[in-house]
């Protein structure tokens, strides 16, 4: 019944969001105002519905009701209740019932509690959210129903992805939603206001709040993020610039840029057609990073399910809705005069260069994530990686910085520069020690990370630099904000940097008993034992750190085995122990077993990192510290800054834009990515990587024979005036083994075939030959893959054709079919 | 290890189906660092921006497949013989293509990822600076 209720329920809050957007359309073509009253009443209905149909889908996995598809995929009877819950939004359907609650809940809020606004843009608003809601919901009800019943219930459900099983990730995606979601109600509010064109101080005030919110969670999710992958992944890193992780930044930046531009426009009634583009593009972009995840369009570790029929159906939603807001902004923008005017250097100048800088560098970071695509449409395969952010967007960044150094200590409209410098010495000041504390005593440090603490301890200081001489009682809320996020910055930028710098990485097979050092602290490895937990087992590892005090601690580093459940294969989770100690942070992962050559001793890989600088981990706490605070500080300050800026507005006349050509931009813009995205869409990623060794000669090699009774095998004894085939195969290949009778059909028809087996031992490949028959003339055995390497391959089984002279004419990947064996004795016969 | 490969597997990220898994120990600079620090330190900054072949989404030093740890062990083993980061990247991208490294080229295929930022800073700069006051101008931008 429970599932059968909460489909009603998004049945009829789905009527009432069309309700909502019809009643608004009629209103505002001049209807009767009746119909405005009806969408007030209709939002809020739409918002407590959808959040008991969520509700109701909480209940049914806490029931674990395994009638209901959704349940009996992602959930088990006998997992903790915490992760039952939290299995709700792992997965497809929840999330996207999680993303429409958020939606509509908002629409619902808006209508509340939003009395600053005119009704009629009021009314805009909400039938702006509610066509956003209607399209999410049509995407629910028609492709994605959470609440579908299997005919036939199995006896139990498959679990929840046991990486997922994890606290910190379990509240990381609706921290997130909440962030994307946030941004959707700043988007119908510019959208609002452009159709009744009330863009002024007002509107500005009333989406100001919604953006603080969303961006604070949007902070509080990537960060939850990031040190869910620090500590449960096992790779020691926090941010690897994978396209996933880039989609969860941009609309952060987004935010952090709208944040700064609202203020401008309702402190001083300036920057006012572009605080609504920003508008726009945030949620745009959080629409477009839910579309790259949930699509599964980009290469990445995080992609979860490749969906090409639900990835359209989001691709058409986005097109709609981001096509029709920046056409809408593109026709009207044009009569919003820009607002008052100021001088480069004023609050105003450098709240325009932190625009401009925030801005940049979304679009770098998006560039940067959807380059591939455009290059390999171009027929260029590259990669673009950290190196390219870190050179591109890592200057970047730092200007910023020093940007937000002079910003928050500049008037309004108008400012002098003699000033400024005069409240700066000390920030300079301290930059200057930290750089020459680190030239002299830090050894070898990169620049970005040396520019970086350096950048860090100036900020740092001139952070606080606002508070300054002021009755720190009497400061306002805002200032308080103001000051806790810059200082988060710079020690976010500390931390940044000095992880960077001073990180030092152990690998090491060890036996019990062994003691390793790495950095300051000396480990020794106690020995392992099995542990049960409720749904996996486990082998702990024990370690125990001793530091240069002399104190010792106890770590225990696990390696979990989660069983498959209904036939789905098992999983293995690696749960590092972290050590914080002030003098720096200890990182131990327990790896595989190593059995050593005599299979005597039982070793363990470890994975040691200490972050040798006792600044770094206290600096990375601190500013999670110091962002949390800022979120209890801003969330406090809303109210008395929307008072502060209620005062200071004017009226005057204003200048209509010239450059009408500029206002579509963004829409050209947004073309060209729904262009890429097409494009992928329809021509899925080439992920066979091919070689660019053709056309070239035979690389040097002498490999031993692969098994008894076989020749080795030598590049020289490839150019005997033959032309031949060298076949990379491998025993443990299951495809290889399919590929036998084509090899067998190659040499009857009399062309000579030499084998190269990659990591294979000689009694797997005699068992091999036995059994699928030997077509080789000789086998080299590649132990440690360096002359597949060589050879630009880069799997099993793989077929190079090469002419009389040893020169590589042309690789075939993956089988040969049974239709290719004529033509490649042909090529074969032609290089003669 | 199969930590990473099981977790790749499960994200649908390993492109050919790895059915069968080789029984050969790693190879030895696949989980073994250079003695040398300063090499290691060398090698693992490449090794960071060397795209993994098999788990495509991570780099060689982060991938856990078995092809990464042997290209580990081929980049450690240059490095020990003395070869310089940049002419094994060279190498490397001699046989797979730009692809394998996460540090684009700058040629006419990247010209506008390299400089698509530059000239959106600049053309955004050009529109922000048109938007400042001159001068002692107090009018309310009456133009």
């Amino acid at each position: 019944m429970i599932a059968e209720l909460g489909l009603a329920l998004l049945w009829i809050a789905a009527a009432l969001a069309c309700l909502s957007l019809i009643a608004g359309i009629v209103y505002l073509r001049g209807g009767s105002k009746d119909l405005a009253a009806l969408v007030r009443p209709a939002s809020v209905a739409q918002g407590v519905l959808t959040t008991a149909a969520f509700g109701l889908l909480i209940a049914l996995f806490v029931r674990s009701d395994m009638s209901v598809e959704l349940v009996a995929r992602n959930s088990n009877s006998l997992k903790p209740m915490i992760f039952k819950i939290a299995g709700t939004w792992g997965n497809h359907e929840g999330s996207m019932l999680l993303w429409l609650m958020i939606l509509s809940l908002s629409g619902g809020l808006i209508a509340i509690f939003e009395r600053r606004l005119r009704e009629d843009t009021l009314v805009a608003t909400l039938a702006a959210q509610a066509a956003l809601s209607i399209g999410f919901f049509a995407f629910l009800l028609f492709s994605s129903n959470p609440f579908k019943r299997l005919p036939v219930a199995p006896p139990d459900g498959q679990g929840l992805n046991p990486l997922l099983q994890d606290i910190g990730l379990a509240f990381h995606p609706p921290t997130l939603y909440v962030g994307y979601v946030g941004l959707s109600v700043a988007f119908s509010f510019a959208v609002g206001a452009l159709i009744t064109r009330e863009i002024g101080p007002a509107f500005a005030r009333a989406m100001r709040p919604w953006v603080l919110g969303s961006w604070i969670f949007l902070t509080l999710g990537i960060t939850a993020g990031s040190y869910w992958a620090y500590y449960e992944l096992g790779w020691g890193g926090w941010w690897f610039w994978d396209p996933v992780e880039n989609v969860s930044l941009v609309p952060w930046l987004a935010g952090a840029a709208l944040l700064h531009s609202v203020a401008v426009t309702a402190t001083r009634n300036a920057l006012r057609a572009w605080t609504v583009m920003l508008a726009v593009i945030g949620f745009s972009m959080s629409m477009v990073g839910t579309f790259i995840v949930r699509s599964g369009l980009l290469t990445s570790v995080h992609s979860f399910a490749v969906d090409p029929e639900r990835g359209t159906f989001l691709l058409v939603l986005m097109a709609v809705y981001i096509g029709g807001a920046l056409t809408l902004f593109a026709l009207r923008a044009g009569t919003v005069a820009e607002g008052k005017k100021f001088a480069l250097l004023s609050r105003e100048g450098s709240l325009v260069i932190n625009n401009l800088l925030l801005t940049t560098i979304l679009a770098l970071v998006l560039l940067g994530t959807l380059y591939p695509i455009v290059a390999e449409a171009m027929g260029e395969k590259i990669s673009v990686g950290p190196p390219y952010y870190n050179k591109v967007a890592g200057p970047l960044a730092l200007i910023l910085c020093l940007v937000m150094v002079a910003g928050p200590l500049l008037a309004w409209r108008k400012d002098d520069g003699k000033k400024l410098w005069s409240r700066l010495p000390l920030a300079v000041f301290a930059g200057a020690v930290v750089l020459f504390g680190l030239v002299l005593f830090g050894g070898k440090v990169g620049i970005l990370p040396l520019l970086g603490m350096t950048v860090a301890g100036v900020v740092a200081v001139a952070s606080l630099a606002p508070l300054w001489g002021r009755n720190l009682r009497r400061t306002p809320l805002p200032t308080w904000g103001m000051v806790t996020a810059h200082f988060g910055v710079a020690v976010c930028l500390a931390g940044m940097g000095a992880e960077s710098a001073f990180i030092k990485e152990r690998l090491v097979a060890a036996a019990p008993g062994d003691v390793v050092k790495v950095g300051d602290f000396a480990v020794r490895f106690a020995g392992v034992r099995p542990v049960a937990g409720p749904n996996y087992t486990a082998i702990e590892g024990t370690l125990v750190a001793t530091t240069p005090g002399g104190s010792s601690f106890t770590m225990r580093p696990e390696s979990r085995m989660f069983p498959g459940l209904l036939g789905t294969s098992p999983t293995e989770t690696n749960e590092a122990a972290l050590l914080t100690r002030p003098g720096g942070q200890l990182y131990a992962v327990l790896g595989q077993p190593v059995t050593s050559d005599d299979g005597r001793a039982e070793r363990y890989q470890l994975r040691l990192w200490s972050e040798a600088a006792g600044v770094v981990d206290m600096a990375r706490r601190r500013a999670d510290r110091a962002r949390r605070g800022a979120v209890d500080a801003r969330a406090c300050a809303i109210a008395r800054n929307l008072a502060r800026a209620a005062r200071a507005q004017g009226g005057g006349t204003f200048r209509a834009m010239k450059n009408r050509w500029v206002l579509f931009v963004p829409l050209a813009i947004m073309g060209l990515l729904f262009g890429a995205f097409i494009y992928r869409l329809t021509t899925p990623a080439e992920t066979l990587i091919q070689s660019q060794w053709i056309n070239k000669p035979m690389p040097l090699f002498d490999l031993p024979p692969a098994t008894a009774g076989v020749e080795g095998l030598k590049s020289s004894q490839l150019a005997d005036g033959k032309p031949r085939l060298v076949n990379v195969f491998a025993s443990w290949c299951v495809p290889c083994r399919a590929e036998a009778p084509q090899l067998e059909a190659l040499k009857n028809a009399g062309v000579p075939i030499d084998g190269i087996a990659i990591r294979d031992r000689p009694e797997d490949v005699a068992m091999f030959l036995r059994e699928y028959g030997n077509p080789f003339d000789r086998i080299g055995s590649d132990m440690q893959s360096s002359v597949q390497i060589a050879l630009g391959s880069s799997g099993v089984p793989e077929t190079f054709l090469i002419d009389g002279k040893g020169i590589i004419r042309e690789q075939i990947q993956g089988v040969i079919l049974a239709e290719q064996v004529p033509e490649i004795v042909a090529k074969l016969e032609a290089m003669k | 290890m199969s930590l990473r490969l099981a977790a790749l597997v499960m994200f649908g990220v390993v492109s050919a189906p790895l059915a069968a898994q080789d029984r050969l120990p790693p190879a030895p600079y696949a989980y073994q660092q250079l003695n040398d620090p300063a090499k290691e330190a060398q090698a693992k900054a490449l090794m960071d921006t060397l795209r993994c072949l098999v788990c495509q989404g991570q780099s060689i030093a982060d991938s856990d497949a078995p092809l990464a740890g042997d290209m580990r062990h081929e980049v450690r083993s240059k490095i020990a013989a003395g070869e310089n980061p940049d002419a094994i990247r060279k190498w490397l991208v001699a046989r797979y293509g730009n692809w394998v490294s996460y540090d684009p080229p700058f040629d006419a295929a990247t010209a506008l990822l390299w400089l698509g930022p530059l000239a959106f800073l600049a053309l955004g700069g050009w529109l922000a600076f048109g938007r400042f006051r001159r001068d002692d101008d107090e009018s309310e931008d009456a133009a």
